[in-house]
C-alpha cells in the first residue's frame, strides 16, 4: 500500500483525487497548504506528493523545494499555471511531473502509476546489456522477445509500427524526417507513400504516452522530423 | 618684500649720486693721466711730432682756403679776398699766439681777427711778423723760410700735406661743388649711375706746396683751449677721486648694483597693501608717459646742445657747471620715473595691456565683434519671416551685387573673391538641402514604425529647427501611443491569464465530478443525457479558457519564439498524419501538392504546428463531408504559400474580415465545438514569425493562405 500525499487548497479536487487514488488501491494523505504538507510529510511515510503550486501560506513551489532538502519522493506538480515557465520552473525545482489543471482524471492516475513504478520497481533495475535491449527512461524495448514496455506496462505495437519505434530507439536522441525512417525501414526509396509514417508515428504515440499531445519519449519536431528522446 | 618709503628715497637718490662719482672719479683719472703731455713742453718743440703738428696745421688752413671758404668772415683788399678763420671756433691750434696768412691765386686766409688795422695783405703781415718772442716760418715757392731749425730742416719732409686733389663738380642748376678728392671719389661712384652724371662738369686742381704762400709765426708755448680749462677747473677739487678711482670704481659699481636689485625687487609694494600699489602713474597709457619723458629728453637734449655750444665761448664757468648738472638731474629723474613705471607694470602684468596700440586693438577688435553681431541680428530680422526660397533669391540678388562690386574694386582678385564667395554659399546651400535630406530619412524611418531616434534641433539650421521640433512631437506623440497600446495589451493578457487561473480550479472540481458522477450507477437515462451535456460543455469550457489564454498571448507578442530552420513539406505531412483519423471520419479526400525538393522556412516548429494544427482542425470540423480538401505548398520568388482550400459544410454568410476578428465563427457553427479563436491565433502567431495569413472566401470555398519567406 502506498501513501501519496495530495495537497491542493481546493478541498474539492483534493477530494476527487482521493476518490480516483482510493479506487486504484493508494492510500491518500490529505494537505491544504505548503506548511501542513511539510508536516505531514515529517510525520508519516510518503511515496509520492501531488502538489498544487498557488496555495496559501506557503506556496507548491516553496514547498517543493523544501521536500527537495530532505527528500527524494517523487513529486507530481498539479497547477492551473499553464505556461511553459511555469513547468519548466517546476520541473527545475525537481519535481517529476506536471499536470495542468483541468486535467483529465485518468491520465493524473497514469502519471501517479507510472512514478510510483519507477521509484519503487524498477527505478534501481538493471538487465544484463548483451540482450538486445533498448530502454530510455521507463520505456523499454526488447527485441529478442519482441516485447515493448513502459513503466512495465507491456504495449501491443503492429510490427510496422513495431520496426519503426525499433529504428528510433536504435538511434535515439537522433531526429529522423519521414523519408530516413521509410527508407531505413522499409530499406526501399520513399515513394509517396511515406504519408503513412505521419500516422503511425501518431498511433505509437498513442499507444506509449501517457499524454500523446505532450510526448514524453516519442517527441515530434515540427518541420523536422521525429526522435525517441533520451533519457 | 614690503617697501619702506625712507629707504626708497634713499636709493633712489643714492644712485645718481653713485653714478656721478664714478663719472668723475673716471675723468679726473682720465685727466692727471693725460697731464704730463704738457709737463715737457720745451722737448716738444725740439720733435718731430711737433713738426708734423705744425704743418698740419698750414695745410689745414690751405684746405679751408681752396674749399669751404663761403661761410667764412670775409674782407676784400683791392685784389685779394681774405678769409677769416677763427681759431677758437675752427682752429684747434694749441700753439700760443700762433698767426696764419696763406695766399693762393687771388684769395688768402688768416687767423687774425679782422680789424682796421689788419684788412690788407700788408697789414696782416707785419702783425704776423710783430709777434713778440716768436719764431717765424714761412713757405714761398716751396722754401721754408724759418728761424726754427727744426721747422727749417724737417719742415720739407710734410710738404705733401699740401699736395692735394679738389674737384669742381658743375650741376645743371649752376650750384658749383669743390670737394677733396676722397669725398669726390666717393661722390662720383654714388652718382655714376645716374643718367644725370652726363651733365654734370667735372674739373679738378692739383694743389702743390709751389702754389701756396705761406706766412706764420708762432711762440713756442701749448695754448690750452677753453673746454680744458673749464673741465681742469671743476676737476681740480676732485684730483683726490681720480687717485683713488681703484677703490672707488668697485665700491660704487657694487652698490650701484644692489640698489639696482633692491629697487627692482621692493618697487610697487607698498607697506599695509596687497599686490601691486599702481599710482596713477602707472595707469597711463605706456605711450603717453613715454611720450612725455621723450619730450623730458629734448629739453635736456636742448640743455646739453646750449652746453655745447657754449662750451667753447663763455667762460661763465658756474652757469655751465648748473646746466650740466641739471641735465644730468632731469635726465636722472626721467630715468628714474621710467624705471619705475615699467617695473610695476611688468610685475602688475600690465606693461602690454595698458598700452594705447593694445587698447586701440580691442576697441577696433570690439567695433568689428559688434559689427558682425548687429548684421547677424539684422539679418535674421529681415528674413525670420521669410520663407527659404524668398532667403534664396535674397541671398542671390546678393551674390550678383557683391560680386559686381568686387570685381569693380579689386579686378582680377576680385574674381577670386567672388569664386571663394560663391563657394561660401554653396556650403550654405548644401548644408540646408542636407537638413532636408536628412529629415526625409527620419521621416522615412518614422514611417516605416522607428520612433525611438529622435532628431537633435541644435544640429539643424535655423530654418529647420521648428520644423524638427514638430517631427519629434509628432514622434513622441507616436511613440507613447504605441507604448500605450503596448501596456494596455499587456495589462489584457495579465487579466486574461489571472482570469483564466481563477476560473480553471473551479473547473477542474466540475470535470472530476462530472467524470464521478459518470461512474456512479445510475439507471435515469434523463440523468445519464444530463451528464453527457454537463461533461461536453465542462471540456468546450476548458478549450475555451486554453483557447482563450494563447489567443491574448500571441495578439499582445507575448510568446517566446525559438527560431530554427524547418521544412514546410515534412511539416504538412506530420500534420496530416495527426489529423488522418478525423479527415477520414469525415470522408474528406486530402489532395496535397508538395514540391519534390525540400522547402526551408525560418520558423519557430511547434507555433508553426499550432498555426497548421487550426486549420486542419477547422478544415476537419466544418468541411462538407465527402468533399475534397486541397493542401498546396508553392514556392516562388523566395516565398512560400501553403494554401488549404475545402467546401464548407454551411453557408458561409460572413466577411473574410469578420472571420478574422476573436470569436467569431459562421453563425451556424457558434454552436459546434471550437472556441472561434482558432484562425485569429493562427494568424498572431503567423505574424508574430514574420508570416502571414490570409482568407478567402468563395462561395463555399474556404481558402486559408500561408505566406513565409524561404530561406536557403
Amino acid at each position: 500500500m502506498y501513501n501519496i500525499l495530495v495537497c491542493d487548497d481546493d478541498k474539492e479536487i483534493v477530494q476527487a483525487i482521493e476518490i480516483y487514488l482510493n479506487e486504484k488501491g493508494y492510500n491518500i494523505l490529505k494537505a491544504y497548504d505548503g506548511a501542513q504538507c511539510l508536516k505531514i510529510l515529517r510525520e508519516n511515510t510518503v511515496h509520492l506528493i501531488i502538489l498544487d503550486i498557488m496555495m496559501p501560506h506557503m506556496d507548491g513551489l516553496e514547498a517543493l523545494g523544501r521536500i527537495r532538502e530532505e527528500k527524494e519522493i517523487p513529486v507530481i506538480m498539479l497547477s492551473a499555471k499553464s505556461e511553459d515557465e511555469d513547468k519548466i520552473s517546476g520541473l527545475d525545482l525537481g519535481a517529476d511531473d506536471y499536470v495542468t489543471k483541468p486535467f483529465n482524471p485518468m491520465e493524473l492516475i497514469a502519471r501517479v502509476n507510472s512514478c510510483i513504478r519507477r521509484y519503487t520497481k524498477f527505478g534501481m533495475l538493471t538487465e544484463e546489456e548483451n540482450q538486445p535491449i533498448y530502454q530510455t527512461g521507463e520505456l523499454r524495448m526488447d527485441d529478442n522477445l519482441k516485447k515493448v514496455t513502459v513503466d512495465g506496462t507491456e504495449i501491443k505495437l503492429t510490427p510496422t509500427e513495431y520496426n519503426i519505434l525499433l529504428f528510433l530507439i536504435q538511434n535515439k536522441g537522433k531526429v529522423y524526417s519521414i523519408e530516413q525512417i521509410y527508407q531505413n525501414v522499409w530499406e526501399e526509396e520513399a515513394f509517396g507513400a511515406e504519408n503513412i509514417i505521419a500516422v503511425h508515428i501518431r498511433h505509437i504515440r498513442e499507444k506509449i504516452e501517457i499524454n500523446p499531445k505532450e510526448p514524453k519519449y516519442l517527441k515530434v519536431i515540427w518541420g523536422i522530423g521525429y526522435k525517441i528522446e533520451k533519457i | 618684500m614690503k617697501e619702506s618709503k625712507l629707504l626708497k628715497c634713499i636709493s633712489y637718490l643714492l644712485v645718481p649720486i653713485l653714478v656721478a662719482m664714478i663719472g668723475i672719479s673716471m675723468l679726473s683719472n682720465y685727466v692727471q693721466n693725460n697731464e704730463n703731455v704738457y709737463s715737457n713742453e720745451s722737448e716738444y718743440f725740439r720733435t718731430d711730432g711737433f713738426v708734423s703738428r705744425y704743418m698740419n696745421i698750414l695745410s689745414n688752413f690751405a684746405d679751408r682756403l681752396i674749399y669751404q671758404n663761403d661761410t667764412l668772415p670775409t674782407c676784400y683788399d683791392g685784389e685779394i679776398q681774405i678769409c677769416y678763420l677763427d681759431n677758437k671756433r675752427y682752429g684747434n691750434v694749441e700753439f700760443e699766439n700762433c698767426y696764419v696768412l696763406i695766399l693762393y691765386q687771388n684769395k688768402a686766409i688768416t687767423n687774425v681777427e679782422l680789424t682796421s688795422n689788419t684788412d690788407t695783405i700788408e697789414k696782416i703781415l707785419t702783425y704776423i711778423a710783430q709777434n713778440q718772442d716768436s719764431k717765424k716760418v714761412n713757405i714761398l715757392q716751396g722754401n721754408i723760410e724759418s728761424n726754427s731749425d727744426i721747422i727749417s730742416n724737417k719742415g720739407i719732409k710734410y710738404f705733401d700735406y699740401f699736395e692735394k686733389t679738389y674737384y669742381t663738380i658743375e650741376m645743371p642748376d649752376e650750384m658749383k661743388m669743390i670737394m677733396q678728392e676722397s669725398e669726390a671719389m666717393d661722390y662720383l661712384e654714388e652718382t655714376e649711375e645716374i643718367a644725370e652724371v652726363e651733365t654734370q662738369k667735372r674739373q679738378y686742381v692739383t694743389t702743390k706746396i709751389q702754389d701756396f704762400s705761406v706766412y706764420s709765426s708762432y711762440q713756442e708755448k701749448i695754448q690750452e683751449n677753453l673746454d680744458e680749462q673749464i673741465i681742469r677747473g671743476f676737476l681740480s677739487h676732485y684730483e683726490a677721486w681720480g687717485e683713488n678711482i681703484y677703490v672707488i670704481l668697485p665700491v660704487c659699481s657694487t652698490l650701484l648694483f644692489l640698489i639696482f636689485v633692491y629697487l627692482i625687487i621692493s618697487v610697487g609694494h607698498t607697506k599695509g597693501k596687497e599686490g601691486i600699489d599702481l599710482n596713477d602713474l602707472d595707469k597711463i597709457p605706456l605711450e603717453v608717459i613715454v611720450l612725455f619723458l621723450c619730450v623730458g629728453f629734448c629739453i635736456v637734449g636742448c640743455g646739453l646742445g646750449a652746453f655745447d655750444m657754449l662750451m667753447g665761448i663763455s667762460e661763465d664757468f658756474e652757469l655751465l657747471i648748473s646746466l650740466l648738472i641739471m641735465s644730468y638731474v632731469i635726465s636722472y629723474i626721467i630715468c628714474a620715473i621710467l624705471f619705475d613705471t615699467i617695473v610695476k607694470r611688468i610685475k602688475a602684468k600690465t606693461l602690454m595691456k595698458n598700452t594705447l596700440c593694445y587698447k586701440g586693438c580691442q576697441w577696433c577688435f570690439g567695433i568689428v565683434k559688434k559689427t558682425k553681431c548687429k548684421i547677424k541680428e539684422t539679418w535674421e530680422q529681415m528674413t525670420e519671416s521669410m520663407d527659404i526660397v524668398k532667403k534664396l533669391v535674397l541671398v542671390s540678388a546678393g551674390y550678383v551685387v557683391v560680386a559686381i562690386v568686387l570685381v569693380a574694386i579689386f579686378q582680377e582678385f576680385g574674381i577670386l573673391l567672388d569664386l571663394g564667395l560663391a563657394i561660401y554659399i554653396f556650403y550654405k546651400i548644401i548644408e540646408r538641402i542636407n537638413c532636408c535630406t536628412r529629415i526625409e530619412t527620419h521621416l522615412r524611418k518614422m514611417y516605416k514604425g522607428d520612433n525611438t531616434a529622435k532628431l537633435n534641433p541644435e544640429e539643424f539650421t535655423k530654418e529647420f529647427q521648428k520644423t524638427v521640433e514638430y517631427i519629434n512631437d509628432i514622434s513622441n506623440g507616436f511613440e507613447n501611443a504605441i507604448q500605450e497600446g503596448i501596456k494596455s495589451e499587456r495589462l489584457k493578457t495579465e487579466l486574461i491569464t489571472n482570469v483564466s487561473h481563477d476560473i480553471k480550479t473551479p473547473l477542474t472540481s466540475i470535470i472530476n465530478y462530472v467524470d464521478l458522477l459518470k461512474k456512479e450507477q445510475i439507471e435515469n437515462e434523463k440523468v445519464k443525457e444530463y451528464i453527457q451535456i454537463l461533461e461536453n460543455k465542462s471540456q468546450r469550457l476548458k478549450k475555451l479558457m486554453e483557447d482563450l489564454l494563447e489567443a491574448s498571448k500571441a495578439s499582445s507578442g507575448n510568446v517566446k519564439l525559438n527560431m530554427e530552420k524547418i521544412n514546410v513539406g515534412e511539416l504538412i505531412k506530420q500534420s496530416t498524419g495527426e489529423f488522418e483519423d478525423k479527415f477520414k471520419a469525415k470522408n474528406l479526400e486530402v489532395m496535397y501538392t508538395i514540391p519534390e525538393e525540400a522547402v526551408w522556412i525560418k520558423a519557430d516548429n511547434r507555433y508553426m504546428y499550432r498555426i497548421i494544427e487550426n486549420i486542419f482542425s477547422n478544415v476537419s470540423k466544418y468541411s462538407m463531408e465527402h468533399s475534397r480538401v486541397y493542401v498546396d505548398v508553392e514556392k516562388r520568388n523566395q516565398k512560400v504559400y501553403i494554401a488549404v482550400k475545402n467546401i464548407s459544410e454551411d453557408v458561409l454568410n460572413i466577411s473574410e474580415e469578420e472571420l478574422m476578428q476573436r470569436f467569431v465563427r459562421g453563425d451556424k457553427s457558434r454552436t459546434t465545438e471550437g472556441s472561434g479563436l482558432g484562425i485569429s491565433i493562427s494568424k498572431s502567431l503567423a505574424e508574430l514569425q514574420k508570416g502571414s495569413l490570409a482568407l478567402k472566401i468563395d462561395g463555399d470555398l474556404f481558402k486559408v493562405e500561408l505566406i513565409f519567406d524561404t530561406i536557403e
